[in-house]
């Protein structure tokens, strides 16, 4: 087992990884930003390195006052938490040149699946089903209409070269396709000077579904069931659920997941915690869409269904030890959700809300767990993102567990700023959540049709006034 | 009071005065909570050398870093400080010095790279304040000027 560990990361993951070295009795060393000199993860660790000013760039996000630090600290080993650098290629190379063990996968693997094209090749050679594509560039409108009528409609035309959404064009039959592809290919040519384009099947409304692996540096590969990432807003997951609600979801279909996921992951040698990320339709049909070679954020919620802690599995991977027994022989057990509680305004197009928490007291109880860096008194930074803490929630039933949640929410009290709290509370009430009836469309749906909602209230309540005035003029 | 969610009732007599509150006291809870012990906000320093086993968490070592009072020239790094280019060579600086935006003060080794660090100021040396081969942070005081 590791002596010492470095944690590359702030917040309420630098706190987590810092507990998990605790109870594996492990030195911790916390590096941090002038921004962070009062956070808890620096408080808490046994030593504690000053790495720069407040910018990301020019603290958390440079591998060398990070690996500076690891050598005067003397550690053996670098956890990198999620985001900054812990899908950073080079920084883990560099980890692996000065002898420093990285706690994850190795550079190459890590580079294998970060990038898209590279990941999907890997993903269809060990037989996982990807998103049907054109193999390359579909050369004119004759080869496109060919290549729609094998995938089935919908289809999305999607430039070569495009980014941001630009040169992408969905197309719902034969009649449009002519004109979605002139589309998309001249919005190419003009955007990026290069206006080849090919075809991929389009998912309609999908479910997030991610599968959880663990894999030792012995060869032993077991993954520990699904996540239902699916509700989202702007791409960012804000309600994620263990297991998957999801009518489709069924038993025979979570093996083939799991599966899938396995067979992956043994066919690049993988080491350590990953997760796969699929899109599954309303039929069952799953897609893979990509790895990430890190923890993830809503990692708790897999841990409190399979009654393990994934944070100290991945330091004792990385020290050499096999697969725990408990993590191996652990079957699912009761239902758990998780709530990322944002320093936003949801009623305000979910603006940041930095600034001091004048009064912070968390849920507490049964089946209540809070992941969080944040205290009364605590000033909330503007240079990181908005994730203020983590509600995550456990209970026998689905039911209990969403009854349980809102209970919890409405136990939290943060004073001083906006949370995304209200929002989420609010969501949980919907009938569609209760019946586990969402997809990736559905938050800004519901964001959509609660505005247009607002507005209408707004239009009769001026109605009601100027008929209240016009009568009283009459008088 | 709990139809409409009221938590608070106040009444004083004679001239009257009604008070009335909703929702949880949060100033109550506030004042209750700038009573409480604050957890002390001292960032836990940098190792000088490895700790035996077995010791107690290493205290604030009070003692190897003086407080500057005056103007410092500051750590634009993370690495070890050495006060001169190499172990035979003469220090690079000393107290009473002056120094220029350009002067070389010291060198930072930072991943087996030795880097110069510049004054970036203009003053005259009073104190070195750490001591040679020691760990440095960013923003770390190393020489306190006139």
């Amino acid at each position: 087992m590791f002596r010492k560990v470095l944690v590359a990361n702030r917040g309420e993951i630098a706190l987590r990884v810092i507990r998990a070295c605790k109870e594996l009795d492990v030195r911790t060393v916390a590096v941090y930003s002038e921004a962070d000199n009062d956070s808890m993860h620096v408080q808490l660790a046994d030593e504690a390195i000053c790495i720069g000013p407040g910018p990301s760039s020019e603290s958390y996000l440079r591998p060398n006052r990070i690996i500076s630090a690891a050598e005067i600290a003397n550690v053996d080993a670098i956890h990198p938490g999620y985001g900054f650098l812990s899908e950073n290629a080079e920084f883990a190379e560099i980890c692996a040149s000065c002898k420093i063990k990285f706690i994850g996968p190795s550079a190459e693997t890590i580079s294998l699946m970060g990038d898209k094209n590279s990941a999907r090749a890997t993903a269809k050679a060990a037989g996982v089903p990807v998103t049907p594509g054109s193999d390359g560039i579909v050369p004119d409108i004759k080869a496109a209409t060919k290549i729609a009528e094998e995938f089935g409609y919908p289809i999305m035309v999607k430039a070569t070269a495009g980014g941001g959404g630009k040169g992408m064009r969905p197309v719902y039959n034969e009649a449009s396709l002519a004109s979605g592809f002139q589309a998309a290919s001249n919005e190419a040519l003009k955007a990026f000077g290069n206006g080849d384009c090919y075809i991929e099947k389009l998912v309609l409304d999908p479910h997030h579904i991610e599968f959880q692996i663990v894999a030792d540096s012995l060869g032993n590969v077991i993954h520990l069931g699904e996540r239902d990432c699916s509700l989202q807003r702007r791409n960012q997951k804000i309600i994620e659920e263990c297991p998957s609600p999801a009518p489709m979801m069924t038993d025979d279909l979570r093996e083939r997941m799991g599966k899938a996921s396995v067979d992956l992951v043994k066919s690049i040698g993988y080491e350590n915690c990953g997760t796969i990320e699929y899109l599954v339709d309303a039929e069952g049909n799953f897609y893979f869409m990509e790895m990430n070679t890190r923890i993830q954020v809503e990692h708790p919620i897999t841990e409190e269904v399979h009654g393990c802690d994934l944070i100290k599995e991945q330091i004792r991977i990385a020290a050499g030890e096999p697969l725990s027994e408990h993590v191996v022989n652990s079957s699912p057990r009761h239902h758990a959700i998780e709530c990322r509680i944002n320093a936003e305004d949801p009623y305000r197009d979910f603006m940041p809300s930095p600034g001091k928490i004048d009064l912070f007291y968390a849920p507490g109880g049964r089946g209540v767990r809070v992941d969080t860096h944040v205290l009364s008194g605590y000033e909330v930074p503007p240079y990181y993102d908005s994730m203020i803490a983590k509600l995550i929630v456990t209970g026998a039933t689905r039911e209990i567990a969403i009854a349980r949640m809102r209970r919890a929410l409405n136990e939290f009290y943060i004073e001083g700023i906006k949370t995304t709290i209200p929002f989420q509370d609010a969501i949980l009430q919907t009938a569609d959540f209760r019946d586990g009836k969402y997809n990736i469309s559905w938050v800004e749906n519901y964001i959509a049709q609660e505005a247009a909602l607002a507005k209408e209230a707004k239009a009769l309540k001026k109605k009601a006034k100027k008929k209240k005035s016009k009568r009283t003029k009459g008088a | 009071m709990e139809e409409k969610n009221l938590t608070h009732f106040k009444l004083e007599r004679e001239g009257v005065k009604i008070e009335l509150r909703r929702g949880m006291d949060a100033d109550a809870i506030a004042a209750a909570i700038a009573r409480m012990p604050m957890p002390a906000y001292a960032p836990a320093p940098v190792a000088a050398a490895p700790a035996p086993a077995g010791v107690a968490p290493i205290a604030g070592d009070a003692a190897a870093a003086p407080v500057a009072g005056g103007p410092t020239i500051n750590c634009p790094m993370v690495g070890t400080f050495y006060i001169a280019s190499g172990p035979d060579e003469p220090p690079l600086i000393k107290v009473g010095d002056p120094v220029d935006e350009d002067t070389t003060v010291c060198i930072v080794e930072a991943m087996k790279v030795m880097n110069e660090i510049k004054a970036e100021t203009r003053g005259v040396i009073k104190r070195v304040l750490i001591s040679d081969a020691s760990p440095v942070q960013f923003g770390e005081p190393l020489f306190e000027l006139e």
